[in-house]
């Protein structure tokens, strides 16, 4: 039995090779060798160094001071960029800081919280960066001060929430001093 | 090779040998909504015995298995009662020869009544890359059966997420050589295959969210397309290499359209509100997004021009991350429900036929096909852990594939 199976893989290759040689014409290989077909597989160089960030510029104390009072967060309702009457009252302080410090440059960073997805929360944060500009630039602080960005879901300021309170800490606006 | 050429083989050996019946592999095929396959473990030719991580005969078992075309019945040695008891008519045996790092891989298809050769496949390589070589005598396989192409060498590029830290990593479709690509420490999200050898995806590298494209065999990377805004959610056309994004370059975000090299940019979408998630069909011509145009984000299609944009999701608030099937039938989404977690659904693009797919516990987001259209990989989020799972869209060969707990927005490439 062994040998009859040993002789009839034998016929069954013969027959392979002889369809292929007869068809292709193209020399056939019984052997694939595989040893260059794999590439390794290499990650990208760090390049950390080229983030610029928006860090905080060199200020007196007092104003140092000033503008972590003034630059509250400002928070927001469920898959909601409108401003509630709370973040209006909050966004006093920025224009009044921004009215009196007519040098500053800010970034607004919009947030979500962690229950939707990345791709639509990236556009929320953004439409709650953009609607709080659009608010101060009725106070006349111009848009060549303010930046934008989102965050969507990504940098929580809460991780892990299972309450309607913890979520809501994350959907937020946030204000950072534009360093140049 | 494909089956008139395996016909007529059989026919030969049948005929060389005066076998009293011809296997018929498309009768045997035909009967069976997965086919039953034996697997034997392979032996060795010389004294030099694996003795694991990878044994080929498993890695052969897990991918036959793992594509959901076959019920796969293991054995250590050649059991035609074991075989047949479980209606296995053909059964996959070899064997394998070490020679210091090199592997020498006869792999043999066979007919379980008479032991006869089906297809015998010969590769030789570095023991190294016996996983894949195993993938490639599955992928043959397949190709024999069925026809089509097997995905074994295809791979999954994803977000390796722990805490505020995203990097792009790559992993094989089964979650076995896993590579971190990004080494740097901002945010890396939603990474999609440009082509084989080229990924896209999202980073605050300078900051702000930019698309970026990276090689991931050179190892090198470029910024793709940036403005003051995001750049977010690429998808490649599988016809010319179009590429959708979306981006806030005007203030909210829209979808847009570039050439491979990112020149001849088109705005698709002018809308107050968020557009994004574009998946293109597959033949080019339309392309699945994501709109809150209607209070909420649900899915809606557009021709490839941005003309007949049309909603085709109306169940539930919140809908969002379609991905067309390779076949164009369905498209596959992400729904919330009352609870606020996501399951898998598919949609026909008339919009008819929703159909929820997953039922395991947690939030089940982020869909992408496998390039043959037959499973949906998804990650399931229980808590802060997110792994990896497929399922057929009836439901069924539902199957965990990392156990890494740290896997967000896959994206599988082509085969």
């Amino acid at each position: 039995m062994e040998k009859r199976t040993t002789v009839g893989s034998f016929l069954v290759l013969c027959a392979c090779v002889l369809l292929f040689t007869g068809c292709g014409g193209k020399k056939s290989s019984s052997i694939k060798d595989l040893s260059s077909d794999y590439r390794d597989v290499n990650s990208f160089a760090d390049d950390s160094s080229a983030d610029e960030g928006f860090g905080e510029a060199a200020f007196s104390e007092k104003l140092k001071k000033k503008i972590a009072e003034a630059l509250k967060p400002v928070y927001f309702e469920y898959d909601s960029y409108r401003l509630t009457s709370d973040a209006i009252r909050q966004l006093g302080n920025v224009v009044r800081l921004l009215q009196e410090e007519k040098k500053l440059r800010i970034i607004i960073l919009g947030h979500c919280d962690e229950r939707g997805s990345s791709e639509y929360n990236i556009g929320l944060g953004e439409l709650r960066a953009m609607v709080i500009r659009e608010y101060l630039a009725t106070y006349g602080i111009k848009n060549i001060r303010i930046e934008t960005m989102s965050f969507g879901r990504e940098m929580p300021a809460q991780r892990s929430c299972h309450s309607e309170k913890c979520h809501a800490l994350n959907r937020r606006g946030e204000f950072k001093v534009i360093a140049k | 090779m494909n089956r008139v050429s395996l016909l007529l083989i059989l026919s030969l050996s049948v005929v060389s040998l005066v076998r009293a019946e011809k296997f018929d592999l498309d009768v045997y095929a035909g009967k069976f909504d997965s086919i039953p396959i034996g697997v034997v473990d392979f032996v060795s030719t010389n004294e030099k015995v694996l003795n694991g991580p990878v044994l080929p005969w498993d890695v052969i078992a897990g991918d036959l298995d793992f594509c959901s075309k076959f019920t796969v019945v293991k054995s250590k040695t050649y059991d035609s009662a074991a075989f047949l008891s479980q209606s296995a008519g053909i059964y996959i045996d070899g064997d394998y020869t070490l020679n210091g790092t090199t592997v020498v891989l006869q792999c043999y298809l066979r007919d379980v009544l008479s032991k006869e050769l089906i297809i015998g496949k010969k590769y030789k390589g570095d023991i190294k890359q016996m996983r894949r070589m195993s993938h490639r005598y599955a992928n043959e396989i397949v190709e024999m059966l069925f026809g089509d192409r097997g995905f074994f060498e295809s791979r999954i590029v994803y977000v390796k997420a722990k805490n505020d830290k995203k990097a792009i990593a790559l992993m094989d479709f089964d979650g076995y050589n896993s590579v971190v690509l990004t080494k740097n420490n901002v945010i890396n999200i939603f990474p999609a295959f440009a082509d084989s050898a080229n990924i896209l995806w999202t980073s605050y590298l300078k900051g702000r969210p930019d698309l970026y494209r990276g090689s991931i065999y050179d190892g090198n990377y470029i910024p793709f397309v940036s403005s003051k805004g995001t750049e977010s959610s690429p998808d490649v056309s599988p016809i010319d290499g179009t590429i959708a994004y979306a981006s806030s370059k005007k203030g909210n975000l829209d979808i847009y359209t570039c050439n491979p090299d990112a020149s001849n940019v088109k705005q698709l979408t002018v809308h107050y509100g968020v557009d994004t998630s574009p998946s293109w069909s597959p033949n080019g011509y339309q392309m699945a997004f994501t709109s809150d145009r209607s209070g909420n984000p649900q899915i809606y299609i557009m021709d490839a021009d941005g003309a007949n944009q049309r909603r085709i999701t109306f169940e539930g608030k919140y809908a969002d991350s379609p991905a067309w099937s390779p076949k164009g039938d369905k498209i596959a989404y992400m729904a919330m429900d009352e609870r606020g977690k996501f399951d898998i659904w598919t949609i026909s693009p008339d919009g008819t036929n929703a159909v929820k797919i997953t039922q395991l516990s947690g939030s089940n987001e982020y869909p992408t096909w496998s390039p043959d259209g037959v499973l949906i990989a998804f990650v399931n989020n229980a808590g802060n852990y997110g792994d990896l799972y497929v399922v057929k869209p009836d439901g069924t060969r539902l199957r965990r594939v990392t156990k890494t707990g740290d896997v967000k927005m896959p994206d599988w490439s082509d085969f």
